[in-house]
């Protein structure tokens, strides 16, 4: 039995009931066989767009981007609230506005390679035994989701496993803890590079290194410790 | 706005299946084996003793077994349970498994597993190993009387061993594409002989002897004892200043399911039953193995690889269609 605990909201639905997942699985195999190729690792690399906390929406169009699958455009603008609700006279108009906004959505990722995320850093508290903090928003189980257009994607963290760990002295350890009022405030403002992509039924993966991370109080603003990840 | 990924395996109840499988020393494949086994089982007639039973099931199996999987780092904890580790192979681990014992005898595990999109592939997911028992021929009265028994120890809920003094079982989970299953967590029970119970103490001091000084130890006060060593997926014990300390936990019996989360690495759990009747010394002991992360990865990966092979046959089958499929008549 697999569990997934959902943990946070999602942000900006913008899709609405669709087909189930099987038969999701079905329609996207059968445009993946006539899609272009996901994105190769060195094709990532040369993406040098950034998004700064991106809706749920822009993530699903940047996966969609980076799988090399097709939009279901069609699908997505008949599903949208706004043509289901307009009025027959009206919905033309508004799927030929809702096919833009899609449309410009999409063009506006082609570049993008790294995302910047700020969300709680569920930090640890110190452990003396090997000197370290943990980020647990950052470690390996931690996935980011988004959904939108019926579509499930999540971020996650190829390089948790070291990039979770804040290495800290154990004297200053008591002067950072003195200035945290309480350790679930802390927040942790994350850059990330796309590294590849993974494909699933009704969704999929970016999968993601952190590159450098930010950790303040929430409440005062301030900053408690910045950690650059050296790269492998 | 983050969320966490775990797999658990289902500890569903173990319904000991009739058929006695073996499972080959050699690559020759233990599906192969099984159903030579169980064709050899159901023709099998007459009485016989545990020991060739035991021979009819397990067919050929050469000891001391012969392991091609990488071996531990000679820096790295122990982490097998006598000598079965993630990260071997399925055939490796049933070998492994009946050298060490004559009477053992490996059957696959069909009736517990992972809820996992298997597109219609058949994987072998774990394996049970059991003492092989005599065959007696028995009238249909004898039957009858059996069958009457468990019935009325199930509604008395009397409590039934399947493991008897002096025996062991075991549980290995495997995970991977077919035919290429890798061994992701491992649990034995041992009954000690009756009147040959070692004490408490000694079995805790052996198994620190062997997995070093442990994460975690509580002695419950009927005697009972739980001992684990937690790693990190970075291969550092666990302590109990560690925020991993109450996640990373592992399962030392046979029966019981197992955790997979890809932040906590291997994990050893050992439980010792201490005797009702003097609980300085054990009745039994069970030592559980499971490597976390690994386990994660490959469960992940065994997925992954399946619904690719299924969206690939799909394509072709599209493909197909394209050239070959009749047209609608309009």
């Amino acid at each position: 039995m697999r569990s997934i605990f959902v943990l946070g909201a999602l942000a900006s639905l913008l899709s609405a009931c669709g087909a189930d997942d099987s038969a999701q699985a079905a329609v996207d195999s059968r445009s993946a066989s006539r899609a272009t190729a996901p994105q190769s690792n060195s094709g990532l690399a040369n993406r040098t767009g950034e998004l700064l906390n991106p809706d749920a929406s822009t993530m699903v169009l940047l996966y969609y981007d980076l799988a090399g699958i097709p939009l279901s455009l069609d699908r997505w603008v008949e599903d949208d609230r706004r043509v289901r609700a307009a009025a027959a006279a009206d919905k033309a108009a508004q799927r030929i506005a809702v096919r833009a906004e899609v449309e410009a959505g999409a063009q506006a990722v082609h570049d993008i390679g790294r995302v910047r995320l700020t969300m709680n850093a569920n930090l640890s508290e110190y452990d003396p035994t090997y000197g370290e903090f943990t980020v647990r928003a950052l470690a390996p189980s931690s996935v980011v989701p988004f959904e939108a257009f019926d579509q499930k994607v999540s971020l996650q963290f190829a390089n948790g496993r070291t990039a979770q760990i804040w290495r800290v002295p154990a004297a200053e350890s008591r002067t950072i803890r003195d200035r945290i009022s309480h350790l679930s405030n802390v927040t942790v403002d994350v850059l990330v590079k796309l590294t590849s992509v993974r494909p699933g039924p009704g969704g999929g993966t970016l999968v993601s290194d952190v590159v450098e991370y930010e950790l303040r109080d929430s409440r005062s603003g301030a900053t408690i410790g910045r950690v650059q990840i050296a790269a492998n | 706005m983050t969320t966490t990924m775990r797999i658990f395996l289902g500890c569903a109840v173990l319904i000991a299946a009739g058929a006695l499988n073996g499972c080959g020393s050699d690559k020759s494949s233990a599906a192969g084996n099984s159903a030579r086994a169980t064709s050899s089982a159901s023709a099998a007639a007459g009485n016989a003793t545990a020991a060739e039973v035991a021979e009819e099931a397990r067919g050929k199996v050469k000891c001391p077994a012969r392991v091609k999987s990488a071996a531990r780092d000679p820096q790295a904890p122990a982490d097998d349970v006598v000598g079965v580790r993630p990260g071997m192979s399925y055939e490796e681990a049933a070998n492994v498994v009946m050298c060490t014992h004559d009477l053992l005898v490996v059957s696959p595990e069909t009736s517990r597993g992972f809820r996992i999109e298997t597109f219609g592939q058949k994987l072998r997911q774990g394996f049970n190993a059991r003492f092989a028992a005599d065959r007696v021929q028995k009238t249909s009265k004898q039957i009858m009387q059996e069958m009457q028994d468990r019935a009325m120890a199930r509604s008395s809920n009397r409590v039934t061993q399947d493991v008897q003094p002096g025996q062991s079982k075991w549980y290995v989970a495997t995970i991977g594409i077919p035919g290429e299953e890798r061994v992701i967590s491992a649990a034995r029970e041992e009954w000690f002989e009756a009147d040959r119970n070692p004490s408490i103490a000694s079995v805790e001091q052996a198994l620190m002897k062997k997995y070093g000084a442990p994460t975690d130890r509580r002695q419950a006060r009927d005697g009972d004892s739980d001992l684990r060593w937690a790693y990190d997926p970075l291969g550092r014990l666990i302590t109990e200043t560690s925020p991993l300390f109450h996640q990373c936990n592992g399962t030392a019996d046979p029966d019981g399911g197992s955790n997979f989360s890809p932040d906590c690495g291997v994990v050893v759990a050992a439980h010792i039953r201490a005797l009702r009747d003097n609980p300085q010394l054990s009745q039994y002991l069970q030592v559980g193995v499971v490597d976390q992360a690994a386990g994660y990865e490959q469960l992940t990966a065994t997925e992954e690889a399946l619904r690719s092979s299924e969206m690939q046959r799909r394509a072709a089958q599209v493909e197909a269609a394209d050239k070959n499929a009749d047209a609608p008549i309009l």
